[in-house]
């Protein structure tokens, strides 16, 4: 489990971290948003050891992370700008990953040379930046690593690659419990593999839900009332009301059953319950909270 | 879970020295090259010297490399070594690798510390090997000074190891790192010597004196002052105490402390950062703009100087200091903050307080508080007196009590006059003094001035004194080194002939030792014989010609204090004083006229006279 306590980081007078706190359960996968400048890259930095916070905790595994290398070999980083030695072949970093992470697997290395088809004897600067990025998932899988943080992980990868990629993290998830945390400004493709969500602003979290808790709590009713009846739904949470026609689209903060039941009460023509996506979810949770938000729902 | 590293890693180490063989590999071929071109060196001088017999001492040709190739070797290998190392600090996207790994920072530390290291030492192993084989081919075995030289050597290594990587931990910046580590080997040295050059020319007369203290603070000038055996200035350190040894291998053992507490206090986020701690900031920013604007304000002086005055203009200076501190300072700034727009408000304090204190320091040192100039040393306190002058180079020591009395009241009427404009239409004339104290102090004074004839009617004038002293006998006895305190060394005789008045050539001739010993019993015999003729200070040293024939002599001698002394050899076997300060060699230059019959004939005997 990883947990972040008011956490507190300053550079030159400016706090990127305001107290965060956060709580990701072991072997679920988390998707952290946020505009840009959130603190987002901040956090992350915290939690895999490279930066020293101000105040506050963070814990892994109830331990705490900085200068723990007990703690920082079950992490595996993939960071938006992954490094490399210069002149390394993927087989010079693969080596060196194996005698820096205790658990590292050879066997899983070359089981997932398959999956990435990348020359291992090939200079690592004259591949293409997807497939850079492909190399520093390869070895961060063969690490075996109990936690992997990934900050914008696949940027530059294909379509096709970032479902393989994604499939393979999940493989991870399910067999070996790998807690996963990723930092995104997909809302669509966090929406697909995330059980759970954090959205920072302003140096903290400022929320932090589970999506089914999300989606539980959230719907958008589609209503036609018979002609002339306006019947007064004040009483409801409504997020948003939009009206095109006799149609009415109600954006709901009940779970949807709930609401179907409210609406039902004054004998609708037609009344529809449709899930939220997590974009929409976002739009209407935290667009009137803050303007920023609405720049990362993409 | 399984800890993984603690003060060493092995793959981090292997993998440096594997990606690094470039490195060490071309330095090592280097190494052995300059090796291979030492003992080439040998093999000719000591075909030379089995013609000349001397003292070979192997001892102090193990010691030469220490002191003359390692220092500057060392460092120049281990700037580029930690640069390549923990180049790491210097982008975010490795140092966010580095810091993630699991390895803890005092691994990492250790581990670079230990690559650094055994990178920088095997070119420096492979020299030693190369230069120790050559030397041994050429029966100058000596183990003792094998294994002093090889404990030299590691600690120099160690020395220049720890220097670049405390200054690693100091930067976010490769270039800034790079001045950083070599100017921090020769920072102390260079600011006292700027300083020292800077506010002499404040005085009148007063030279600039060789550094004492802040010297052994820039490891590489101080190993080369310190242990250079063939250093006459300072006093070369015996290899034999290790005490040089001892003290560089703790001082480096201190900066590998520092540096490791540094590194551990040192932020991730300070990659990219001129300056990696911000305590450092004003301390980097205000060493370099006070260095700088002392060094401009020198270099445009000097470059501007039509050299008829000795000491500096007091104005002109003082515009000079302002316009290079605004300079300097807003420059070091504009470095530090990574922007050109430094003209703001806060920073003003700091620069008018410097600068202000620039002006206030060239004010000062223009009243001679301390009353420099005028200061002549008790002749009792002097243990030895150096003229060194226009008119003849005299050496005088403690048993010439008289001489100094006379040579230090010359002095003092030099000083107490003041500065004399110099006329270049007229000859100009120099006369340094050279004290060595008995109290190991030296004490260095410097005139330029005209001599006039007409003020030889007063008895306390500069030209009196001068013409008295340089005509007393046992003075003369000095200028032609009669004294037993010389051996002689060398001489060169110079013959110019004229043709009407007119340049036809020049003969020169090299004095054996033989031939040495009897010029001197020849300028003895017509010392004695009162057949040398007055000095003519006016004639400012020109030599005399003798009809068709003018004849000059170049003679060196090795100059005994009285103590002991003992000779040596260096690298290239050339034949060296060891334990200098104690004996040391100097020059002098006359003429020859057909009155020094007994020296004449003895020239003519030679025949170096005929055309």
């Amino acid at each position: 489990m990883i947990e972040v306590k008011s956490l507190v980081k300053t550079f030159d007078g400016f706090k990127a971290l305001d107290g965060a706190t956060l709580k990701i359960e072991k072997g679920s996968v988390y998707g952290l948003m946020g505009p840009n400048g959130a603190g987002k890259t901040t956090l992350l930095r915290h939690i895999t050891g490279v930066y020293k916070q101000d105040s506050g905790e963070v814990l892994v595994d109830d331990a705490k992370v900085w200068e723990n290398v007990n703690v920082k070999s079950h992490i595996a980083s993939i960071p938006d700008d992954w490094f490399f030695y210069g002149q390394a072949t993927v087989k010079e970093m693969m080596q060196l990953y194996k005698g820096l992470y205790p658990a590292f697997s050879v066997e899983r290395y070359n089981a997932l040379k398959d999956a990435f088809n990348i020359d291992e004897n090939k200079n690592i600067k004259y591949l293409s930046k997807g497939m850079q990025k492909q190399v520093a998932f390869w070895l961060a899988l063969s690490s075996m690593p109990d936690y992997m943080v990934l900050d914008e992980p696949v940027d530059g990868l294909d379509p096709v690659m970032r479902r393989r990629v994604w499939g393979l993290m999940m493989d991870d998830v399910a067999s070996r419990g790998t807690t996963v945390l990723v930092s995104s400004h997909n809302l669509r493709e966090l929406e697909d593999v995330c059980d759970h969500v954090g959205i920072m602003n302003h140096g903290k979290v400022i929320l932090e839900r589970s999506l089914l808790e999300l989606q539980d709590n959230m719907v958008k009713l589609q209503v036609v009332f018979k002609d002339g009846e306006e019947p007064d739904l004040s009483a409801l949470p409504i997020l948003h009301d939009s009206r095109m026609g006799r149609v009415h689209t109600m954006i709901v903060r009940m779970c949807p059953e709930s609401a179907l039941n409210a609406v039902n009460k004054y004998e609708p023509i037609v009344s529809e319950a449709i899930p939220l996506t997590l974009e929409e979810i976002f739009i209407y949770e935290m667009g009137g909270l803050d303007n920023e938000i609405n720049s990362i729902l993409v | 879970m399984r800890s993984t590293a603690s003060l060493f890693n092995k793959t981090l180490f292997s993998k440096d020295i594997k990606r690094l063989w470039p490195i060490w590999v071309v330095f090592s071929i280097i190494a052995s090259l300059i090796g291979f071109a030492y003992s080439t060196g040998i093999r000719n001088n000591l075909a030379y010297y089995y013609n000349h017999p001397i003292n070979l001492d192997a001892r102090y040709t193990y010691y030469s490399i220490v002191s003359s190739l390692m220092p500057i070797s060392a460092m120049i290998l281990a700037c580029i070594v930690t640069a390549s190392v923990w180049g790491y600090l210097y982008t975010t996207r490795s140092t966010v690798f580095f810091h993630t790994i699991p390895v803890s920072r005092t691994g990492l530390f250790f581990t670079n510390l230990a690559t650094t290291f055994v990178i920088t030492i095997i070119p420096m192993l492979v020299a030693w090997l190369t230069f120790t084989t050559a030397t041994i081919t050429m029966g100058l075995f000596d183990p003792k000074g094998m294994f002093v030289s090889l404990l030299a050597m590691i600690a120099e290594t160690l020395t220049m190891v720890s220097i670049s990587t405390l200054c690693a931990q100091l930067t976010g910046r490769l270039a800034i790192f790079v001045l950083l580590d070599l100017s921090s080997n020769l920072f102390f040295a260079v600011a006292e010597e700027l300083f020292s050059s800077f506010s002499v020319n404040f005085l009148y007369g007063v030279g600039s004196t060789p550094g004492i203290g802040l010297y052994v603070l820039s490891p590489v000038v101080g190993l080369i002052n310190k242990l250079n055996p063939t250093n006459r200035e300072s006093g070369a350190v015996r290899l034999e105490g290790y005490p040089i040894i001892v003290i560089y291998a703790a001082v480096a053992l201190v900066l590998i402390a520092v540096a490791y507490l540094a590194y551990l206090s040192r932020k991730s986020e300070a990659a990219t950062e001129v300056v990696a701690f911000k305590a450092l900031k004003p301390v980097l920013l205000y060493s370099y703009a006070i260095l700088g604007a002392v060094f401009f304000t020198w270099f445009f002086y000097d470059l501007t100087d039509n050299y008829n005055h000795q000491v500096y203009d007091l104005l002109k200076v003082i515009l000079l200091m302002i316009l290079f501190s605004t300079v300097m300072y807003f420059v070091g700034r504009m470095i530090i903050d990574r922007s050109v727009k430094v003209l703001k408000p806060k920073y003003l304090p700091g620069y008018i307080v410097m600068t202000a204190l620039l002006v206030v320091f060239c004010f000062v040192m223009s009243k001679d508080p301390l009353g420099y100039v005028e200061r002549t040393p008790d002749a009792e306190d002097v243990s030895s007196l150096y003229v060194n002058s226009s008119l003849g180079d005299i050496y005088l020591n403690e048993k010439d009590l008289g001489l100094i009395e006379y040579a230090t009241d010359l002095q003092k009427t030099i000083a107490t006059e003041g500065e004399r404009k110099l006329n270049d239409e007229l000859p100009e004339d120099y006369f340094n003094f050279t004290y060595m104290l008995k109290n190991g102090t030296r004490i260095n004074r410097e005139y330029r001035l005209n001599l006039y004839r007409e003020n030889m009617n007063d008895k306390n004038s500069i030209e009196s004194k001068v013409d008295e002293f340089y005509n007393l006998e046992p003075v003369l006895e000095k200028k032609f080194h009669l004294g037993g305190e010389f051996t002689f060394e060398s001489a060169t005789v110079y013959v110019t002939y004229y043709e009407n008045d007119q340049f036809e050539k020049e003969n020169e001739k090299y004095l054996t030792e033989s031939e040495g010993l009897k010029l001197r019993e020849a300028l003895l015999e017509d010392l004695q014989a009162g057949r040398i003729n007055r000095t003519d200070i006016f004639a400012n040293g020109a030599i005399s010609s003798e009809d068709d024939l003018m004849i000059t002599i170049d003679l060196c001698s090795l100059v005994d204090t009285g103590r002991k002394y003992t000779r040596g050899t260096d690298m290239m076997l050339n034949a060296v004083v060891v334990d200098s300060g104690l004996a040391y060699g100097t020059y002098t230059t006359f003429p020859v006229d057909k009155s020094m019959t007994s020296t004449y004939e003895f020239l003519d005997s030679l025949g170096i006279l005929q055309r």
